[in-house]
């Protein structure tokens, strides 16, 4: 009995992380989505100006910009949720007028802020305002 | 061109603005319309020479900053400096002077009074008021005096500078137009150029890529055409008016933008359609040249406050 508990903890060991589903766990934490479509953003500048003021929402990792139809996705760490009316805040902030936001709740492997298109958020830490000015712009 | 030409262009110009419904695009020659966002930094570096006859030749280096100051105000301040010499032909034979040097300083806020944003496009109407300071001077003397007004770097005076912009912009087009009025005081040595009356009006175009995709931000390649029209009052010497002095000019530019999320540089070539100027002998301009690199910033972030 010893020996078979031994041989499968052994076992257990070189499987693959997830083998055994792990990554089905309820308790995995999930990555929250929002998608905004945004009012009048025509013009890489003024995808600027909404991804400079992102670092204000807590948690949020990568945004995505389509031009096209003129709409943001976000991406946060897992774990993390956010409201519309918080993604409202921000971009009410820059001077827009967003339309509706949609909040989806994805696997982490889902997340595509690695992919072609995604912008790395900044989130400037230090305590000094210029400090924090350059982290934030450079 | 005669007045009904130039009154059809004119009104061609400004009928394709108002036809268009919806406001962000980005001129090259004119920077009033310039979209600013709140709480942006925008600093624009410009390359402006200058061929004219008399043998004159400027370079212009005005550097452009705008910031967002709420989501409806905006401030500006156009640093300007640069350099220019001519070819002077007098009894006592030929000269060149040149001169060099800050010029006026011009800073206006602008107020978006009214704006439309829709999903595919957005419209805005700004008015904006401010004044031209004086740093640069109207009273450089070379050998044989007072220097023509082409050379001169500045006005002498503080002068009132007021307008009002429309912009709209979609997806492939955008279209920006301005009128502005430069009220220029007699300054205290009885010198003064005109008032001046401008209205420049751009269409754009991007380029490339063609078929805009479904996902994504693309660097963007754009035609910007412009137009601006400049009507003259005439100069004041000595508190008279000079008779060899005001007109009406109108040219015409092309200039190609690239356009990324922190950058955008422009290059574009200017000629002259009209240059309808009183008295007799007055320097023209044959060509001008534009070159400008423009970079975004976000303002100092103690004006919101850090969220975690």
């Amino acid at each position: 009995m010893r020996a078979r508990l031994v041989l499968f903890t052994a076992l257990a060991g070189f499987l693959p992380h997830g083998a055994l589903g792990a990554a089905d766990s309820p308790h995995e934490p999930k990555i929250t989505r929002a998608v905004a479509t945004l009012n009048g953003v025509f013009s890489p500048r003024g995808f600027f100006n909404i991804t400079v003021r992102l670092y204000q929402l807590p948690g949020v990792e990568a945004a995505k910009f389509d031009l096209k139809k003129s709409r943001i996705t976000l991406d946060f760490k897992p774990g993390v949720t956010v409201t519309p009316a918080e993604i409202r805040g921000v971009m009410v902030g820059a001077g827009y007028r967003p339309g509706p936001v949609a909040i989806q709740s994805l696997d982490p492997k889902d997340a595509t802020e690695t992919a072609p298109g995604w912008v790395k958020i900044k989130h400037p830490s230090s305590r000094n305002a210029v400090v924090r000015w350059f982290q934030l712009n450079f | 061109m005669t007045n009904r030409r130039l009154l059809f262009y004119l009104r061609t110009t400004l009928a394709l603005v108002a036809a268009s419904v919806g406001a962000q695009a980005s001129p090259a020659t004119f920077v009033t319309a310039l979209p600013v966002a709140r709480d942006q930094l925008l600093i624009r570096f410009n390359m402006q020479p200058t061929f004219s006859t008399s043998s004159f030749t400027g370079v212009q280096f005005p550097v452009n900053m705008g910031y967002g100051l709420t989501s409806r105000w905006a401030l500006f301040l156009n640093l300007n400096q640069g350099f220019g010499s001519l070819e002077q032909t007098t009894p006592q034979g030929r000269f060149n002077p040149s001169t060099g040097g800050f010029g006026d300083t011009l800073s206006y806020a602008r107020y978006t009074m009214f704006s439309i944003d829709k999903p595919r496009s957005t419209f805005r109407i700004a008015p904006l008021a401010g004044a031209y300071f004086p740093s640069g001077s109207n009273t450089l003397e070379g050998p044989q005096g007072l220097l023509p007004k082409a050379l001169q770097t500045g006005s002498g005076t503080v002068d009132p500078y007021f307008g009002v912009t429309v912009g709209y912009n979609n997806v492939r087009w955008g279209m920006a137009w301005d009128t502005t009025y430069r009220r220029n005081p007699v300054s205290a040595a009885g010198i003064s150029p005109g008032d001046q009356f401008r209205s420049d009006a751009q269409f754009e175009l991007k380029l490339y890529p063609i078929h805009v995709p479904e996902e994504g931000l693309p660097k963007l390649l754009v035609l910007s055409v412009e137009a601006n029209y400049a009507q003259d009052s005439k100069d004041r010497v000595s508190r008279i008016l000079a008779a060899n002095s005001g007109g009406k000019v109108l040219k015409q530019d092309a200039i190609l933008e690239i356009s990324t999320l922190h950058w955008q540089v422009g290059l574009g070539a200017q000629l002259p359609v009209m240059q309808d100027l009183d008295g007799t002998g007055r320097m023209r301009e044959r060509s001008a040249f534009y070159l400008f690199y423009e970079y975004y910033l976000a303002a100092p972030n103690w004006r919101h406050r850090k969220t975690q």
